[in-house]
């Protein structure tokens, strides 16, 4: 939503994400901030969470894509990153390639993967792509276990750190400049690509394929679109996470991580790639949240100590995606964008 | 729509807060006080496993509550600090980062779950903190690892149970037939390799196969249907009570007439019984815990005070024996270079000097040559509805690479 009284006179002004200045300089100053300021203040442990808050946001992207933009409900996500990370690691175990060669490789086979069971969206949707995308996991997940020593079996692989020219990504720090990179990179991408024709189309096809079919949209190509790009964005994620982790197994990636994806989109909103970082940062801060406070109360209680700590993670989840869906379906981003309205607005209400 | 705003509010501001939580740094305690030597525990109370694992965490607090009770380290106070893990790894991981940002540091770990142990080993490793836990397998306890086991080599637990069967059970001429049957999980697939397989080939089985039983498991009918197609004398098997359970009722369900050779780590004899009754006799199982008579009086005060089920006596076994190592490390490291000036390396240094320490276990702990501190188990069965020790000091053959009984391909 442009401020009241901007008004386009190019179409380059048209096509800006950051239209005025204020937003210019608000994006320099936040990129500033962010590999700046931010890396040398904070501390490992803080460094350490938004390191994996941005391996998960370049994940939840893609999911975004898929479902909230295509509008395909998807299980298997976690699967997708997965096959990102073994990529990773089988490329680097067995091989020694460097991570910069591995990266198309893992964008590539999570792409693929993830058309191969978008497939099945040529004539299924809503429920029954959930359970081909469930299918989807368990075969990834069963083929990793199953894979010998290519994959490590039930162990895993060990992945060396990745290196360029010389220096080596080993300390927090330093992951946190090439994840921040690897995000701001996936996000400009993304959202390019929500604003282009494949984005309108998506859109079409999720409020009404029947519609959109009618429209001339190749609906399935579409749909087989925002999976393999949807996949994309999953196997960057997995390649940051194979060498971040230091190894990868299958542990990694259970099925009940899938739950967690789909509640980044639902708590942050559908259908916008700002709405997916609030979603992740919103629901990883909870669990962490919940790891500090539940030793916390278990020193002030201490019957409820390991009690507390065992429930209080899951338990929060759940309460919060319930509220969600029940009080503001449309996510944080929705209640962001009032609340940006209110005080552009003010003093008056409307 | 303002409660609803008041409600997005503070939801808003407990993330903020937990954001400033991860930067804040607790006050110094005041001068007088005892030092709190921490020992971080890394389990999973929630997930399949949580039934297991959260007495087994309770009861680690309460045994250093007692310590501390008891003065265990003059000047100073064992604290636990137990984070749920989920068995997921990357929860682990940043469990493990929180930790290690709280203050007063660590100075040692227990890392419950192998995936979880495997996430954290090379943070193990930079943090200097030593990992003194119950998992056995050959990835994480490699030389030059911090990570210290108080239990028996996984994969050699079991032939030892073989090696038992074969000579003290066995009366037939034939070859005996062996099958694994393990729960569908890294610690139960890692009591299998090929290297183990060749072993219990060498010492006179006929090996059919293995069979993974699902973590939750509900009904394992296909997988006793295949052992009892293969018709074997003896399954080895690793899995928690939780699944062992579902695994005897569905055997003697189908009509599978076999001998349990089962990890005593996980699963408690007297726990089978009261779960299983009768089904319950003639199982082994392969153990390097205490029985309840062998327990001091303290160690009966917190289990039973503390309204555990009286039947889940390994649970009392086992974390008492797992964290008593840890504890014992901690104190003699104090008694070296003082409470305050305890440090991970000074614990990991103590651990080494761990030799034919009984502790709480069956038989010694020897840490001086080797990150697996136990060699031997004891063999328990079920008679008539009573626990029997029927074999002391069992040898645990070192079936991993390079190990004294590994047989090449």
């Amino acid at each position: 939503m442009r401020p009241c009284g901007t008004f386009d006179r190019h179409y380059s002004e048209d096509m800006a994400i950051f239209r005025t200045r204020f937003q210019r300089i608000a994006l320099i100053a936040g990129l500033l901030f962010l590999f700046g300021i931010f890396p040398q203040v904070a501390g490992s442990y803080l460094l350490s969470i938004t390191n994996f808050m941005g391996i998960y946001i370049i994940a939840a992207l893609g999911l975004q894509i898929i479902l909230g933009y295509c509008g395909l409900i998807s299980l298997g996500h976690v699967a997708l990153v997965a096959i990102g990370a073994f990529t990773t690691g089988v490329l680097s175990y067995h091989l020694g390639w460097s991570w910069i060669a591995i990266l198309p490789c893992a964008i590539v086979g999570s792409s693929l993967v993830a058309v191969i069971f978008g497939l099945p969206a040529v004539r299924i949707k809503g429920f029954y792509i959930v359970l081909s995308t469930m299918a989807c996991h368990f075969i990834v997940t069963w083929l990793i276990l199953h894979g010998g020593d290519v994959t490590g079996g039930v162990w895993g692989l060990p992945v060396a750190a990745p290196t360029f020219g010389g220096v080596v990504i080993s300390s927090e720090r330093s992951y946190f400049l090439l994840i921040m990179t690897c995000l701001v990179i996936a996000t400009y991408l993304a959202k390019n690509l929500v604003r282009m024709k494949l984005g309108r189309a998506w859109i079409a096809v999720r409020d009404n394929d029947i519609a959109a079919e009618f429209a001339g949209i190749n609906v399935f190509q579409y749909k087989l679109l925002a999976c393999g790009i949807g996949g994309a964005f999953a196997g960057v994620a997995g390649a940051l996470l194979a060498p971040y982790l230091g190894m990868v197994e299958v542990g990694h990636f259970s099925f009940l991580e899938n739950l967690w994806y789909l509640g980044f989109i639902i708590v942050g909103g559908m259908g916008s790639i700002t709405a997916t970082f609030f979603g992740v940062i919103f629901l990883l801060a909870l669990r962490q949240l919940a790891m500090i406070v539940a030793p916390m109360l278990g020193g002030i209680v201490p019957a409820l100590s390991i009690g507390i700590s065992a429930a209080l993670m899951e338990i929060s989840f759940g309460v919060v995606v319930i509220l969600f869906i029940v009080f503001e379906p449309r996510g944080l981003y929705h209640r962001w964008e009032i609340a940006k309205s209110s005080f552009r607005l003010w003093p008056y209400p409307y | 729509m303002k409660g609803l705003k008041l409600l997005l509010v503070v939801m808003v501001g407990l993330v903020l807060l937990a954001l400033l939580g991860a930067c804040a740094k607790p006050a110094a305690p005041p001068t007088g006080e005892k030092v709190k030597l921490v020992h971080v525990h890394l389990t999973g109370l929630t997930g399949p496993m949580g039934a297991s694992l959260t007495p087994h965490a309770v009861m680690m607090e309460l045994v250093a509550d007692h310590l501390n009770g008891e003065n265990f380290i003059p000047g100073a106070e064992l604290v636990v600090r137990t984070y749920d893990t989920g068995l997921d790894p990357v929860r682990a991981v940043t469990a493990f980062k929180r930790a290690m940002a709280e203050t007063p540091r660590p100075v040692s770990c227990h890392i419950q779950i192998s995936c979880d142990g495997l996430a954290c080993k090379a943070l193990i490793k930079r943090e200097k903190i030593p990992n003194i836990a119950g998992n056995a397998n050959p990835l994480l306890s490699t030389r030059g690892s911090w990570i210290f086991s108080s239990e028996p080599r996984a994969e050699g637990l079991l032939e030892a149970g073989a090696d038992y069967f074969i000579n003290e059970v066995f009366k037939e001429s034939r070859a005996p037939r062996f099958a694994y049957c393990v729960i569908d999980y890294a610690w139960g697939r890692g009591h299998i390799s090929d290297a183990s397989i060749r072993y219990i080939k060498s010492i006179g089985f006929d090996y059919m196969g293995a069979v993974y039983i699902p973590m939750a498991a509900a009904d394992t009918t296909p997988q006793m249907l295949q052992l009892k197609e293969w018709d074997v004398d003896a399954v080895g098997g690793a899995y928690f009570q939780e699944q062992f359970v579902v695994v005897r009722k569905d055997a003697h369900r189908v009509g599978l007439d076999t001998t349990w050779l089962a990890s005593g780590s996980t699963i408690g004899a007297d726990m089978m019984i009261e779960s299983l009754g009768p089904l319950a006799e003639g199982g082994l199982y392969f153990i390097h815990y205490l029985r309840p008579d062998e327990w001091e009086p303290w160690m009966h005060e917190i289990f039973e005070g503390a309204g555990f089920r009286p039947a889940d006596t390994v649970t009392g076994s086992s974390a008492t024996g797992e964290c008593m190592v840890a504890f014992e490390a901690i104190r003699r490291a104090a008694e070296k270079v003082g409470p305050a000036n305890v440090t991970g390396q000074d614990v990991y240094d103590a651990v080494k000097t761990i030799k034919g320490w009984k502790g709480y276990f069956a038989s010694p702990l020897d840490f001086s040559e080797d990150l697996v501190g136990v060699s031997y188990v004891r063999a328990q069965q079920v008679v008539h509805g009573e626990v029997v020790v029927v074999a002391e000091d069992l040898y645990v053959p070192d079936t991993w690479a390079g190990g004294a009984d590994y047989i090449a391909d």
